[in-house]
């Protein structure tokens, strides 16, 4: 038996399960959920970035959007040049808002880690049918955030 | 140009809202949660707000709530710029007091468009 299978055959008994069986499933939740850490550090890192990058490219972009056409180019030609800037400026500020999906969504999985393991603990697994009902597949989060599909549903009371 | 409240926890998210409604000549105002957001809200005044739902310390429908119940804000727009979706709490959202309920991520067309609808 190594190191590890005694360990884990200790956490399995603590849980009150067959040995090799409880103990393992424990480490591999409190793993993933180091994991989590740190996508939610990789996630904190990148959005800084991305948003410092973004206010200095958006910021001349989007005066060159309001400008007004330049009289030696042809009208059509400016209207597309300043339609393709503001569509790329919208197409970014949809972007820049994964950051703020994502987070919600690794705290939806951080609670049901966490209600595994207590499942695991208690041997009850109700709570955890009763949490399905909330699955984050109903909240509307989008898997593609260049298009308009999805984005802003407005309802006005 | 509207005075506007902006509320939610997520910098990103402010950010895009500041950015998109700045660039749209509007004056925005951050908040990084609901109990900011009133602090700030009864200390100035503003023309609309906007709030996430999900926020620590004080969340959108409490925050709601709380500004309803100030003389000042009774009758101010406010809207709900969140990923809640669901009938049920937008009928929550409804009887807080909100205005209306926009559903994240935003487009900042349409996000432009509803603060021109709500704030006259």
């Amino acid at each position: 038996m190594t190191p590890n299978e005694s360990d884990h055959d200790a956490r399995s008994a603590a849980y009150g399960m067959a040995p090799g069986s409880g103990g393992a499933v424990v480490d591999e939740i409190r793993r993933a959920s180091l994991e989590l850490d740190r996508l939610d550090v990789l996630l904190v890192s990148a959005i800084g970035s991305l948003q410092a990058s973004f206010h200095t490219v958006a910021l001349g972009a989007g005066v060159l959007a309001r400008q007004a056409p330049r009289p030696e180019r042809a009208a059509g030609e400016d209207l597309t040049e300043q339609a393709r800037v503001a569509a790329a400026l919208d197409s970014g500020i949809r972007a820049l808002q994964f950051e703020d999906m994502a987070t919600q969504l690794i705290r939806r999985v951080r609670e049901r880690i966490a209600a595994v393991g207590h499942a695991i603990e208690s041997g009850d697994v109700s709570d955890l049918q009763a949490r399905e009902v909330h699955s984050v597949a109903d909240r509307g989060i989008p898997l593609d955030f260049g298009t308009n599909d999805g984005a802003a549903d407005v309802e006005l009371f | 140009m509207a005075r506007i409240l902006a509320v939610d926890d997520s910098v990103s998210l402010r950010s895009a809202v500041v950015f998109t409604l700045s660039q749209a000549g509007h004056d925005v105002v951050q908040a990084a949660d609901g109990q900011e957001g009133l602090e700030i809200a009864q200390g100035e005044s503003f023309d609309l707000v906007l709030t996430d739902q999900n926020m620590p310390v004080m969340d959108g429908l409490s925050l709601i709530r709380e500004l309803r119940a100030l003389p000042a804000y009774a009758r101010t727009p406010i809207l709900m710029l969140t990923t809640e979706s669901s009938d049920e709490m937008k009928q929550k959202g409804r009887a807080a007091g909100a205005t209306g309920w926009l559903v994240k991520p935003f487009d900042p067309g349409r996000l432009i468009d509803v603060v021109k609808k709500v704030v006259r």
